[in-house]
């Protein structure tokens, strides 16, 4: 068998083949397959080309593998679930100022708001002061709820995969 | 929505189609070679026509530049709907190549 053309994704990643020019080593074996089809013997041919290993050329098993490979991959990728979107929707006009913002990194040390920066489309560094964010332009103006950061308390409504500030 | 490729590939609404590829054999062999000794000799129409007439078995032998495109679409497409099955946050310095949801956070 030249290669083998079934794919095992995602059970496993697939193997790499490596294709390559043949060589001095096997020359003789692409010499006589050549010979074959010169003659019209493409059955033999055939027959021949499958019993070797190590031969790389345009033979069908290549060509269904890499066919074969993309349909693992797509059906695979079709089939999983999509990930929510980290995203936290909230249902009222909400007015905070950024110094209720804190930012950690993964050492728990609290980093500096100075180096976050805003960018507009014209990537100009926009100020982080008039921060504000409108979920409903048409709602009458509620007071903010600030108190589940201040009570540092995971909103109610988070469902998995969102981030939590 | 991210802009698919869609001139020969259809995904993600569709997998890709596998050919079935086989090597040429005692049977389909006598055919190819006929329509490529009729397109030697300029012959494209009676060529066409032959191609025309094995239409279902001639693509299981036949590798030619659309099937490279096809394959390249299909990955392309694949590629991109990989990466919006998630959203990404970015933390560089420049901007990186941001697809519609990501995050960037720059430094």
């Amino acid at each position: 068998m030249l290669c083998n053309p079934v794919s095992y994704y995602p059970n496993q990643i697939d193997e790499m083949i490596f294709f390559q020019d043949n060589n001095l080593e096997n020359i003789e074996a692409i010499n006589y397959y050549n010979s074959l089809v010169a003659q019209g013997n493409y059955d033999e041919a055939n027959d021949y080309i499958n019993q070797q290993s190590g031969i790389y050329g345009y033979f069908s098993d290549f060509f269904n593998l890499i066919e074969n490979r993309i349909y693992s991959l797509q059906k695979y990728l079709l089939e999983k679930p999509p990930k929510e979107q980290p995203f936290m929707y909230y249902d009222e006009k909400l007015h905070f100022r950024t110094e209720n913002i804190s930012i950690f990194t993964d050492t728990d040390e609290i980093e500096p708001l100075e180096t976050i920066q805003l960018f507009s489309d014209s990537d100009v560094p926009e100020p982080l002061e008039p921060i504000q964010i409108f979920i409903n332009d048409n709602e009458e103006e509620k007071e903010p709820v600030i108190s589940e950061w201040e009570e540092e308390k995971e909103p109610d409504e988070a469902p998995e995969n969102t981030i939590w500030i | 929505m991210p802009a698919y490729e869609n001139e020969f590939s259809a995904f993600p609404s569709k997998l890709i189609t596998k050919h079935d590829f086989r090597n040429a054999d005692d049977n389909i062999a006598p055919i190819i070679n006929q329509i490529n000794s009729l397109r030697e000799k300029g012959l494209y129409g009676q060529a066409a026509r032959l191609i025309q007439a094995n239409k279902d078995v001639l693509p299981h032998y036949i590798v030619d530049a659309a099937t490279f495109r096809t394959w390249e679409e299909e990955i392309f497409n694949a590629q991109k709907y990989a990466k919006l099955m998630q959203q990404i946050v970015y933390v560089e310095e420049d901007e990186p190549d941001c697809l519609e949801g990501d995050i960037w956070l720059g430094r």
